[in-house]
C-alpha cells in the first residue's frame, strides 16, 4: 500500500545506527551468510546484531537468540529464515522497537493463497509496531553512502549519483555486477520483492529529496497505484529526472508479468501517457537506461537543444548529425565568431561548420582549440565530441583536453570515443572526471535528447485543471439504475442522460420500441433518419446490419426496424434487445472518435482520433491519463497526424477545434468523478466549422 | 384462514416444456401464500423423469420443496408416483402392472389435502406426459377431482416471440377447463410492451387467463459455480466457499491480453474458461465482474494468480478437459439450471410480487383474502 506521508524518510533504512540480521549464519553457503558478511565486510558503522539460536558467535560478533535478548536498541532488522517463522521475527522487531524490517525470505503471495495470508499477517504486524517494511521476496537494499549492503548481492558499487530499484532482485545482481566493472556508482539500490508495504512510490518520493541521488532509476513490472504514481512522479521528476523500465510490453512479455507479479501488465499505450504525463523518461532496455542515468549523474542539463558536434571523422560525424536530427534536436549554427576561430586554428581541410571536423590526424590540441571555441559559442547548448582512434591520435591527451573544457564550461558534454582495444584508457580519464562515453554517437545522442526533454520537462508549468459546472447527481441516478438493474451497459436514452449533465452535445434521437414508435418518431424529427439497433449484448451493430443511414420515409424507418429486430433475434437469440435508435442524420462534419478505457494500473485512459471508418485501419490516435488539463488536451489534437485536416486543407474552412478540447476535457472531468466507468467511447464526435460546435453522435459506456 | 370444507383449493401449476419456470412458480407461489397465512401443502403427482439414488426414486425439485415450505409429509407421499426409465420400460414389457398407482396417488392427495388449507400440485414437465401410466394432465384433474378438489390448472410458458401463442392455445386445448390462466414467462425485454397489452387481451378475449407477463432475467438463467464444477468434475483450487454463487454469463479467454480486458468488461457475474497456462487472462478476469475461473488443460496456475482471486473473491478450478470440451459442457448448465439457490428464488419472488395477480388467483382458488 502506497504512504501518503509527505514526511517520509524512511532514514530507517537508509541510516540505521544498528542492524540485526535474524537467520545470520556462520555457514558460507547460506543467505543468512551472505548478508550478514555484506552488512560486516562493507562498512557498516553502527551495531551488528546476528540472530541465530545455535549460535554464540558469527564473523566474530556476538549472537542471540532471537531479538528480545539483544541487550542495545534494534533499528533495522533483515529477515532470512524461512516464511512460516517470519512473523514471529517480526513481532519480536516490533516489540524491541524496531522501525524498518527488510524480509529476504520468499515463499509468500507469489506461492498461493496461503503464502498470501502469511504476507498479510506481516503487513499487520509492521502497522501494529509502526514499523516498515521492505519485501518480502526480495534481495535486500544497498546504500554506499551510510554505507550499508543489507543484501546478498556480491560485492558493494561504487558511490554514485544513481538511485535504483527494481522489482527483479536477480536484475538488481547483474546490474552490480556490470556497474562494478564499469565503475558506475550509485547512491541507493533497493529491491522491491512483493511490495506488500513499501513500493515504488514511496522510494521515489524519498529519493526526490534525498541529496546524495542526482537521478532515480527503476525496473519496474507492475505499479502499485498509477494515479497516485503520476501524482508523485511528476513532482518528483521536476527536481530529480526519473528514468524507468517497464518490461511486459508485449503479449508474451505481459503474460509473463502475470505469471511473475499476478496483475495485469497494463497496456503500452497507458505507460505512454502516463510516463509522459508523470515527466518520467522511458528506457527500452538496460544499457538506455544507464546510458542516460550516466549522462544525468555526471553532466549538467543543456540550456538548449542546439547541439555542437567535434568529431576526427567524417563518417561518424555523419552519424551523429542523422541520429540528432532523428531525435528532435538541432545542430547548432555557430557564430560567425566561433567559424573563424576555428578556420583560423584548424587546417584549410577541416569544417569549421558544425559538425566541426578536425580532421583525422588531429592530435589533442585540435580538439582542444574545438571543444574550447564551442563551449564558449552563445548558439551552443551542448556538445558532443567523437573520436575515432587513428594511428596518429592522442587518446588519453585529448581525453584530458575534453575533460579540462567539462571542467570549466557549463554545458553538458558527451563523448564517444569509438573502438575498445586502444579506446580504455582514454575512457577511463573521461569517467575519472565524470564523462559519459559511448561507444557510438548515436548512444551519445539518445542520452543527450533524453536530457533535453528533462530540461523542457522542468520548465514546463504543472498542468491547471479547470472544472466544468456539471449535473453529477444526474449521473449517479442513472449508474445507480444500471446497477440495480444487474447491466455493466448504459442504454442510449441513459447515454443521453450522461451526455446531457456533463454538457456533451448530442443530436435529436428517440428510443423506439416497436415499428410503429419508430415510424412515429422518424416523422417528428424530420428526414433523413439514422436507425441502430440497442441492445446491451450486440457489440457489432454493424456486422448484423443493425445500422440504417439515410432513411427517407415513416415507411423505410418501419420496415427497417422489423427486419433489424429479426436480424438481431437471428444472430444472437440470447441477446436482450432494447429496441432500435431513430436519430436524426447529422450532414457536414468531420468524424473524430473520444473515449476512455480504464487501465488497470494507471485508471482512466483517455483517448483522441480521427474518426469514421478508417480508425480501425489507420489507428490515428493519442492517449492521455485522465484527469488533464486544457493545455494537454490540445496536445492530444496537434498530435494525430490527422490534424491538418481539423485545421481544414485546400481552403476548407476550419473546424471548432474549442469544441473537440472542450468534449475532451468535460469527458476527462466525467471519467475522474466516476470511477465506476470503466469504457466509454463517443463515437463518432461530430465536429463542425470553427464556432458550429460539436455533436456526440453514439455513446457506448460500461460500468464496473 | 379458509373454513375447512370438503372442497379443497388445488392449484395445479403445469408447463409446455422443461425449463420454463415451473418449480420457480410453485415455490414463490407457495411462499406468498404462507405469508398470506395459508398453510400449503404440496405434491408433485407423478414424475416420469426420475433418478434413482440409493436404491430409491429421488427427485430433488420436491426435496427442495419439502425444504422450503416446511412440509411434514414424507416424501413418498410428496411424490407418490415415481418412474425411472428402466421402470418404464419394464412397464411397456408387462413386467410390472400401473394399476397400484391411481390408488396410491389418492392416498397421498388425501393425506396431504387433510393436512393444509390449499394444495399446490406441480405437474410433468409437459402436458403430454403421464399417458403411459393413465396419469396424464387430465387423468390428474379428474383424479383429484374424486378426492374433493377441483384442481384448477396455471400453466407457466415461456414467450420467445408471436408464434410462443401456439403453445398458449394448445394448452387451452389439451386442459380444457382445468385451465385456470397462465404465466407469461421469460419474456424478452423488446416484446414486454406487446404481450402487456395485445397479447393480454388477445389471451383474455379467449378466455385465457394472464395471471402475471413476466420479463427475461438473466440471473434466473443462471448456474452456479458449484454446479459447473461438479458438470466439469473439476477440483476446486481456491474459494470452494463460493460454490452456491450465480454465474449468469460464460466468457472464453482465448484472445490477446489488450482485448481481453474490454471484452471481458461486458458481462457481469461470468465464469471465465481459459487455459491453465494463460496468466494474462486471468488477471484480466479478475479485474472485472467474474465469479470463477475454469482453467483447462489440467494445467496450475501460478501462485500468485491464486493469490490475486483469493482476494477477489473468483472461484479458481482446475477441469481435466481441453477448453472446447469443457465450453461444451459448462454451457449446457445455463438457462437449464435448477431454481434452488435463494438469491433466485429472491429475484423471482420479487418479480412476482411486483407482476402477479394474486387476487385474482386466490379468488378464483376460493380461498378468502
Amino acid at each position: 500500500m502506497a504512504s501518503q506521508d509527505s514526511s517520509l524518510t524512511l532514514d530507517q533504512f537508509f541510516a540505521p545506527r544498528s542492524v540485526a540480521v535474524v537467520g545470520a549464519s556462520a555457514d558460507p553457503s547460506k543467505l543468512g551468510f551472505a548478508v550478514l558478511n555484506n552488512v560486516v565486510e562493507h562498512g557498516f558503522t553502527g551495531a551488528v546484531y546476528p540472530i541465530n539460536p545455535k549460535a554464540d558467535e558469527i564473523l566474530g560478533l556476538p549472537a542471540y537468540p532471537n531479538l528480545l535478548a539483544v541487550p542495545g536498541e534494534i533499528d533495522l532488522v533483515v529477515v532470512v529464515i524461512p516464511p512460516k517463522a517470519v512473523a514471529g521475527a517480526l513481532e519480536e522487531a516490533g516489540q524491541k522497537g524496531a522501525k524498518g524490517a527488510i524480509v529476504i525470505t520468499a515463499g509468500f503471495r507469489e506461492v498461493g493463497p496461503q503464502g498470501m495470508a502469511m504476507e498479510k499477517e506481516l503487513l499487520a504486524i509492521a502497522r501494529k509496531y509502526g514499523m516498515r517494511l521492505i519485501g518480502p521476496n526480495c534481495l535486500g537494499i544497498i546504500d554506499t553512502y551510510a554505507p550499508l549492503q543489507a543484501s546478498f548481492a556480491l560485492g558493494m558499487p561504487m558511490q554514485g549519483k544513481i538511485a535504483f530499484m527494481s522489482q527483479s532482485g536477480a536484475l538488481c545482481t547483474s546490474i552490480l555486477d556490470m556497474a562494478l566493472a564499469d565503475d558506475i556508482g550509485f547512491s541507493r539500490f533497493v529491491s522491491l520483492g512483493n511490495k506488500a508495504d513499501l513500493n515504488e512510490i514511496d522510494f521515489l518520493q524519498v529519493w526526490g529529496s534525498d541529496p546524495n541521488s542526482k537521478v532515480i532509476t527503476a525496473y519496474l513490472e507492475g505499479i502499485a497505484d498509477g494515479g497516485r504514481f503520476i501524482e508523485v512522479a511528476r513532482e518528483v521528476s521536476k527536481r530529480t529526472p526519473v528514468i524507468s523500465i517497464k518490461s511486459g510490453t508485449t503479449q508474451a512479455g505481459s503474460k509473463a508479468v502475470s505469471s511473475h507479479t499476478g496483475t495485469l501488465a497494463g497496456s503500452e499505450k497507458a505507460y505512454e501517457a502516463a510516463f509522459l504525463q508523470a515527466g518520467v523518461l522511458r528506457a527500452g532496455s538496460v544499457q538506455d537506461l544507464f546510458d542516460m542515468a550516466i549522462a544525468f549523474a555526471q553532466q549538467p542539463l543543456p540550456a538548449t537543444d542546439a547541439v555542437a558536434v567535434v568529431t576526427n571523422a567524417g563518417g561518424p560525424g555523419i552519424m551523429a548529425t542523422d541520429a540528432l536530427e532523428r531525435a528532435g534536436l538541432q545542430l547548432a549554427s555557430l557564430t560567425a565568431e566561433t567559424q573563424a576561430l576555428l578556420k583560423a586554428g584548424l587546417p584549410a581541410a577541416a569544417s569549421a561548420a558544425n559538425p566541426v571536423d578536425v580532421l583525422g590526424d588531429a592530435m589533442a590540441d585540435r580538439y582542444a582549440l574545438a571543444v574550447n571555441a564551442v563551449a564558449d559559442d552563445p548558439n551552443v547548448g551542448a556538445i558532443i565530441v567523437v573520436l575515432t582512434p587513428q594511428i596518429m591520435t592522442q587518446i588519453q591527451e585529448t581525453a584530458e583536453a575534453v575533460t579540462q573544457v567539462s571542467q570549466r564550461t557549463g554545458k553538458p558534454i558527451l563523448t564517444a570515443f569509438m573502438g575498445k582495444q586502444t579506446i580504455g584508457q582514454g575512457e577511463r580519464i573521461l569517467r575519472a572526471h565524470g564523462l559519459p562515453n559511448y561507444p557510438v554517437p548515436e548512444r551519445a545522442v539518445a542520452a543527450l535528447a533524453a536530457m533535453v526533454r528533462q530540461k523542457r520537462w522542468q520548465e514546463r508549468p504543472m498542468p491547471e485543471m479547470e472544472r466544468f459546472e456539471v449535473d453529477q447527481d444526474a449521473v449517479a441516478k442513472v449508474f445507480s439504475q444500471v446497477k440495480a438493474d444487474g447491466r455493466l451497459a448504459i442504454g442510449d436514452a441513459e447515454a443521453r442522460a450522461v451526455q446531457a449533465a456533463y454538457g456533451i452535445p448530442f443530436p435529436k434521437s428517440v428510443l423506439a420500441r416497436n415499428a410503429e414508435e419508430a415510424g412515429r418518431a422518424a416523422e417528428e424529427m424530420g428526414f433523413p433518419v439514422v436507425m441502430k439497433i440497442t441492445s446491451p449484448d450486440i457489440l457489432h451493430k454493424t456486422d448484423i446490419g443493425g445500422v440504417k443511414l439515410n432513411l427517407q420515409s415513416a415507411e423505410a424507418v418501419r420496415d427497417a426496424f422489423d427486419l433489424m429486430i429479426y436480424r438481431a433475434q437471428r444472430y444472437q437469440p440470447s441477446a436482450d434487445i432494447w429496441g432500435c435508435l431513430v436519430q436524426q442524420q447529422v450532414k457536414g462534419g468531420k468524424e473524430v472518435l473520444l473515449g476512455m478505457n480504464r487501465d488497470p494500473q494507471f485508471g482512466p485512459l483517455l483517448v483522441f482520433g480521427l474518426g469514421g471508418i478508417y480508425v480501425e485501419a489507420l489507428k490515428d490516435v493519442t492517449f492521455r491519463v485522465a484527469p488533464i488539463d486544457r493545455r494537454q488536451a490540445r496536445e492530444m489534437l496537434n498530435e494525430i497526424r490527422a490534424y491538418p485536416l481539423l485545421r481544414g486543407v485546400r481552403g476548407e474552412p476550419p473546424s471548432d477545434t474549442d469544441a473537440i478540447v472542450d468534449a475532451i476535457l468535460r469527458l476527462s472531468q466525467l471519467v475522474t468523478d466516476f470511477p465506476e466507468i470503466v469504457e466509454i467511447d463517443i463515437n463518432p464526435l461530430m465536429v463542425f466549422e470553427q464556432g458550429k460546435g460539436a455533436l456526440g453522435i453514439d455513446m457506448r459506456l460500461i460500468l464496473r | 384462514m379458509t373454513e375447512r370444507s370438503n372442497y379443497m383449493a388445488t392449484l395445479y401449476v403445469l408447463s409446455t416444456e422443461t425449463y420454463s419456470g415451473k418449480t420457480a412458480v410453485c415455490v414463490s407461489l407457495g411462499l406468498r401464500m404462507r405469508a398470506d397465512g395459508y398453510d400449503v401443502g404440496y405434491m408433485k403427482p407423478v414424475n416420469m423423469g426420475a433418478i434413482l439414488q440409493a436404491g430409491q426414486p429421488y427427485d430433488e425439485d420436491v426435496v427442495f420443496m419439502k425444504d422450503v415450505l416446511e412440509l411434514p409429509e414424507p416424501l413418498e407421499t410428496l411424490a407418490p408416483v415415481q418412474l425411472t426409465a428402466q421402470r418404464i420400460e419394464a412397464l411397456l414389457k408387462g413386467e410390472t402392472q400401473s394399476a397400484g398407482f391411481v390408488e396410491r396417488l389418492r392416498n397421498a392427495f388425501l393425506t396431504v389435502r387433510d393436512g393444509h388449507d390449499a394444495v399446490i400440485l406441480e405437474g410433468a414437465s409437459n402436458l403430454r406426459e403421464g399417458y403411459i401410466v393413465d396419469l396424464a394432465p387430465p387423468d390428474l384433474a379428474r383424479i383429484a377431482g374424486d378426492a374433493g378438489a377441483d384442481a384448477r390448472g396455471l400453466a407457466v410458458i415461456r414467450y420467445d416471440d408471436a408464434r410462443s401463442v401456439d403453445h398458449f392455445l394448445a394448452a387451452q386445448k389439451r386442459l380444457g377447463n382445468t385451465l385456470l390462466g397462465v404465466v407469461v414467462n421469460n419474456v424478452p425485454a423488446v416484446h414486454m410492451d406487446f404481450c402487456e397489452t395485445v397479447l393480454r387481451d388477445y389471451l383474455e378475449h379467449k378466455g385465457i387467463g394472464v395471471f402475471a407477463v413476466l420479463p427475461r432475467q438473466r440471473i434466473l438463467q443462471a448456474t452456479t459455480v458449484g454446479e459447473l464444477a461438479d458438470g466439469l468434475g473439476a477440483e476446486i483450487l481456491v474459494r470452494a466457499d463460493l460454490r452456491d454463487e450465480l454465474v449468469e454469463n460464460l466468457m472464453v479467454g482465448a484472445m490477446g491480453v489488450d482485448q481481453a480486458l474490454r471484452y471481458f468488461r461486458r458481462r457481469a457475474n461470468k465464469a471465465v474458461i481459459t487455459g491453465g497456462d494463460r496468466a494474462d487472462i486471468q488477471s484480466a478476469a479478475l479485474e472485472t465482474s467474474t465469479k470463477c475461473l475454469i482453467l483447462t488443460g489440467n494445467m496450475e496456475p501460478a501462485g500468485v494468480i491464486l493469490s490475486r482471486a483469493e482476494e477477489a473473491g473468483v472461484a479458481v478450478m482446475l477441469a481435466p478437459q481441453d477448453t472446447l470440451a469443457a465450453i461444451e459442457i459448462a454451457e449446457s448448465y445455463f438457462g437449464r439450471s435448477r431454481f434452488q439457490q435463494r438469491a433466485k428464488i429472491d429475484a423471482f419472488s420479487q418479480l412476482m410480487e411486483q407482476r402477479f395477480d394474486f387476487p385474482r388467483l386466490y379468488q378464483a382458488l376460493g380461498l378468502g383474502g
